[in-house]
């Protein structure tokens, strides 16, 4: 038994990494918006979706697949920000909830009408990964788990730095913090939720590529991100990139050795993750680490 | 003729179900996303009782309480959250029960579905053509109905919708609130437990896919469209979203096309009355999911 542990890890890590990329655009957003955007794990799917088209049915690359997916997934963020969500923002706050649901379910028509109901997967006949062995063949990582796992930390890296650092990344903080307070300062809101949707619809479409060359391409795998991008969220704190990042290494770990170190089978996944999210909303919704209860309950 | 018996048993068993479903979300004003996962155990609790040769009345009456212990689990976290938190947990329900009928592989047969769910025997008359089964929802649809019209006209009604208002206000005027909506949760899923056990019974084979996101969305676009914490609102919309995806059966589609643009359809439902809409065709303006 003990001899598989350093493999589950590295699997472990590789999960978490992806699951840290989907849920850092979603705290964002939800950081902002103050609602649930129920669309967002359909945008790493139209992500994938997208990469698929390109790469299988097309035949590019992987970098011009991916930078057509991305680009696609972010032109369609802002301009689902643009006519559904920024229309109703000041609404009463189901409004923006509900038409979130409206989104998610017409996203994943679009792609049930065009791919069909049926499974995908991102890799041509052929092309076999290249695999690596460490520490006496305890552990195997193949090239493009390699990849998954450095793309989503340097976008990570990346994004924590545009947010510290940078002019714009600044704004969407102070917009986050208080929207009128940010108005009166000078800050464009509109324009920096603009943004905002630009960016988390990108982090998604990556995270949705990672995802899918990981795992296998269904229609319906965008409300489970959604759903597990959110267990990320609430088990880390709500609202901050930090939470998100942690909160998907424990959820990673959890999933990884709860099925890898007993017999439950990989069926079971959901059970194990959205079980464990249950008893954290019921015991502990504010976070393992505590946090402010006001903070929370003012959203 | 089977198939306008078809669309009015649906009719009537969704009636149920929007019903149930307006009481959490509009009347009381929660984002209650389990409604597929509550008349699921309905439903698979009848058909595990009736394939094996449970009386088929008693096995519709446990339906309705199994779904109502559901429900109550559902209540533990949904009581205690708010506002987009309780969203989360409902659909996290969804999935877990979703996840539980596809894994107890020896109760519900996982992916393969129950078949040959027998139709209920009524003083010896089984029930097996459609028109004597239509009639017999037609009566269960009637009975609920009024039951839910009687309780959502009642003064519990005015307090479940002053709690959706403003709950400290309520407080203040020494009402449990915890226990009222408490109440509201065993009525919802006890009666959509029985729909479900229904609809167990009127297909004759259930299997963890009738009971997922396209059921739920199905729902919500119902309940929206009719509107919040409308009673006739309810019925209204599921007529409505019944009939207009049937137009779409008289186009030659491949299944795969036909279940998109039904969602599609849906979703734009959904989005055009939130933008234009928001409150339905019969339905007041509330104050929901805000807590």
């Amino acid at each position: 038994m003990s001899e598989i542990i350093p493999q589950l890890i590295v699997i472990a890590l590789i999960i978490s990494s992806v699951y840290a990329l989907i849920a850092a655009g979603l705290t964002l957003t939800f950081g902002v918006l103050e609602f649930v955007h129920f669309g967002y794990g359909e945008m790493a799917m139209l992500g994938a979706y997208l990469f698929y088209t390109a790469h299988i049915s097309l035949g590019l690359g992987y970098i011009e697949s991916g930078l057509i997916s991305i680009v696609g997934v972010t032109i369609l963020g802002i301009i689902i920000e643009k006519f559904t969500f920024r229309p109703v923002r000041d609404r009463q706050v189901f409004i923006p909830l509900v038409l979130s649901i409206g989104i998610a379910i017409i996203l994943q028509s679009i792609v049930l009408i065009i791919y069909g109901g049926t499974t995908k997967n991102l890799y041509v006949a052929g092309d076999v990964a290249t695999k690596f062995t460490f520490f006496n063949d305890t552990i195997t990582i193949t090239s493009i788990q390699i990849f998954i796992i450095l793309t989503a930390i340097t976008a990570l890296c990346g994004l924590c730095i545009f947010l510290k650092y940078s002019k714009t990344g600044k704004a969407i903080r102070a917009v986050s913090d208080d929207k009128e307070v940010a108005a009166i300062m000078g800050i464009n809101v509109d324009r920096t939720i603009s943004i905002l949707f630009a960016i988390g619809s990108a982090l998604a479409a990556l995270a949705g590529i990672l995802i899918g060359l990981d795992r296998n391409l269904t229609p319906n795998m965008g409300m489970l991100l959604t759903v597990y991008a959110f267990a990320v969220i609430v088990l880390g704190g709500v609202g901050k990139l930090k939470g998100a990042i942690i909160g998907a290494i424990i959820i990673g770990f959890i999933e990884t050795f709860s099925l890898g170190l007993t017999s439950l089978k990989a069926s079971s996944k959901e059970l194990v993750i959205f079980g464990t999210l249950m008893l954290l909303l019921i015991f502990k919704p504010y976070g393992i680490f505590g946090g402010k209860k006001d903070e929370i309950e003012s959203r | 003729m089977d198939y306008a018996l078809y669309i009015l048993i649906i009719i009537c068993l969704y009636s149920i179900i929007t019903l149930t479903g307006n009481i959490l979300l509009g009347y009381l004003g929660i984002l209650y996303l389990a409604i597929p996962a509550i008349y699921g155990i309905g439903a698979y609790t009848f058909a595990i009782l009736a394939t094996n040769g449970s009386n088929t009345f008693l096995a519709i009456f446990l339906g309705g309480i199994f779904a109502m212990i559901g429900g109550l689990l559902l209540s533990i976290p949904a009581l205690k959250l708010k506002s987009h938190y309780i969203g989360i947990a409902t659909l996290a329900f969804l999935f877990i029960i979703s996840s539980l009928t596809y894994n107890l592989k020896d109760l519900t047969r996982g992916s393969l579905g129950i078949p040959g769910i027998p139709r209920p025997t009524i003083f010896g008359l089984y029930l097996e053509s459609n028109l004597s089964f239509f009639i017999f929802t037609l009566i269960v649809t009637i009975i609920i109905c009024t039951i839910l019209y009687k309780i959502l006209h009642s003064p519990f009604a005015k307090v479940i919708e002053a709690i959706r208002e403003d709950e400290i206000a309520v407080k203040t005027l020494g009402k449990n609130t915890k226990i009222y909506k408490l109440q509201a949760f065993m009525i919802s899923t006890f009666f959509s437990g029985i729909a479900g056990a229904l609809f167990a019974s009127y297909l004759g084979f259930i299997n963890p896919q009738n009971f997922h996101i396209p059921q739920l969305t199905t729902a919500i676009s119902m309940i929206i469209v009719g509107g919040m914490a409308s009673f006739w609102g309810s019925i209204l919309g599921t007529v409505i979203l019944v009939l207009v995806p049937e137009i779409l059966r008289f186009l030659t589609l491949s299944p795969d096309i036909l279940a998109g643009v039904r969602l599609g359809i849906y979703g734009l439902i959904l989005i055009l009355f939130m933008l234009f809409k928001p409150n339905g065709l019969m339905g007041k303006r509330t104050n929901i999911f805000s807590k």
